[in-house]
């Protein structure tokens, strides 16, 4: 998306910018004495109308969906300097609670998703309970975001996923 | 970290906005079939009525849609400056700056590689890759103590602005022969 917006922007730029120069002159046109260059009489409900309007609405919810997805997707650190600003991203924060959580007895494998509010954990393991398993793993990837310097704590839940828990 | 992009998202979901607004009113006047001119006798009314200042407010408005397009475009279009920084009498080039800022960084456990770019006069732009399983929170604090410090005190500075971005490398995964 960020390559998408940079493609976009000098072409969107010059579109906007001949748009304003467009209704400037003719807007100097009528003034100087002269008519309007083109005569709009349509009514809401012609179809020009419906197409014109589609075509801008999907535009401009297009626009709007590019912009959204564009940033950088940042989970803040502490600053450990004035003038200075630290990040990661939601992929690090979650690779060093998996890397914690991997490293458990008993942890067969985890996946791990993380934003800047909530970081999840799905581990699978063969020989152990959800039970028994879940607290601890929970303690773990805590004290993995704990240990972070964050400004903001990420809520962490686990699901454990074993075959023992089947009935 | 990459170069940012804030007034190119601005400009592009205000103009998204106000296209998405325009399009909806249309599509939404046709579907309940209000058969009125889409130019809107009242208001051409009143615009006839007050001609003058409509006048110099549509030139005005097409004015400032041509500073803010040409601007979105330059903002898009020009490439980013990386500025010499001035120590004393002697010019330090940014590529050298970024290069003895990048050889400590690499210095730091954990790190295994780093992209540094001067944005500033002097300003710092860090993109570090930590090795798998490396301790964030001890890179973190090399960073400053290490790094960074070093290179105010080099160049006499007390605050040195710096964006820095930390990416954790990809995990090994073992594979079964």
């Amino acid at each position: 998306m960020r390559i998408l917006l940079r493609v976009l922007s000098p072409v969107l730029g010059v579109a906007l910018a001949a748009a304003g120069a467009l209704l400037a002159a003719v807007v100097v046109r009528h003034w100087s004495g002269r008519g309007w260059p083109v005569r709009a009489d349509w009514s809401s409900v012609d179809r020009p109308v419906l197409l014109v309007g589609a075509c801008l609405a999907v535009g401009g919810l297009f626009l709007l969906v590019v912009a959204s997805r564009a940033g950088a997707r940042q989970v803040p650190l502490d600053d450990p300097a004035d003038g200075v600003r630290v990040v990661t991203t939601p992929t690090s924060l979650a690779r060093v609670v998996g890397h914690r959580v991997r490293a458990e007895d008993g942890v067969l494998d985890a996946s791990v998703t993380a934003s800047r509010r909530r970081v999840r954990v799905r581990a699978t393991s063969r020989l152990h309970d959800e039970a028994t398993l879940r607290p601890r793993l929970l303690e773990v990837a805590e004290a993995a975001v704990a240990d972070l310097p964050m400004p903001v704590r990420p809520k962490v839940s686990v699901v454990v996923i074993s075959p023992k828990d089947r009935p | 970290m990459n170069r940012p992009n804030r007034t190119e998202r601005v400009m592009a979901a205000v103009l998204g906005a106000i296209a998405l607004l325009v399009g909806g009113a249309a599509v939404a006047l046709h579907r309940f079939e209000v058969d009125r001119p889409v130019l809107d006798p009242v208001a051409l009314g009143w615009a006839r009525a007050h001609l003058l200042p409509v006048r110099i407010g549509l030139i005005a408005l097409g004015v400032l849609a041509v500073v803010l397009g040409l601007r979105w475009a330059w903002c898009a279009i020009r490439p980013e400056r990386h500025p010499d920084v001035l120590l004393d009498d002697v010019v330090v080039t940014a590529k050298a700056l970024a290069a003895a800022v990048r050889a400590d960084a690499e210095q730091v456990d954990g790190v295994a590689g780093a992209k540094v770019a001067v944005v500033g006069r002097p300003a710092l732009r860090l993109r570090l890759t930590l090795r798998h399983g490396a301790d964030v929170t001890g890179v973190w604090r090399q960073l400053d103590d290490r790094v960074l410090s070093r290179a105010r005190a080099a160049l006499g500075v007390d605050v040195l602005p710096a964006a820095v971005r930390l990416d954790l490398a990809k995990r090994e995964r073992q594979r079964v022969r």
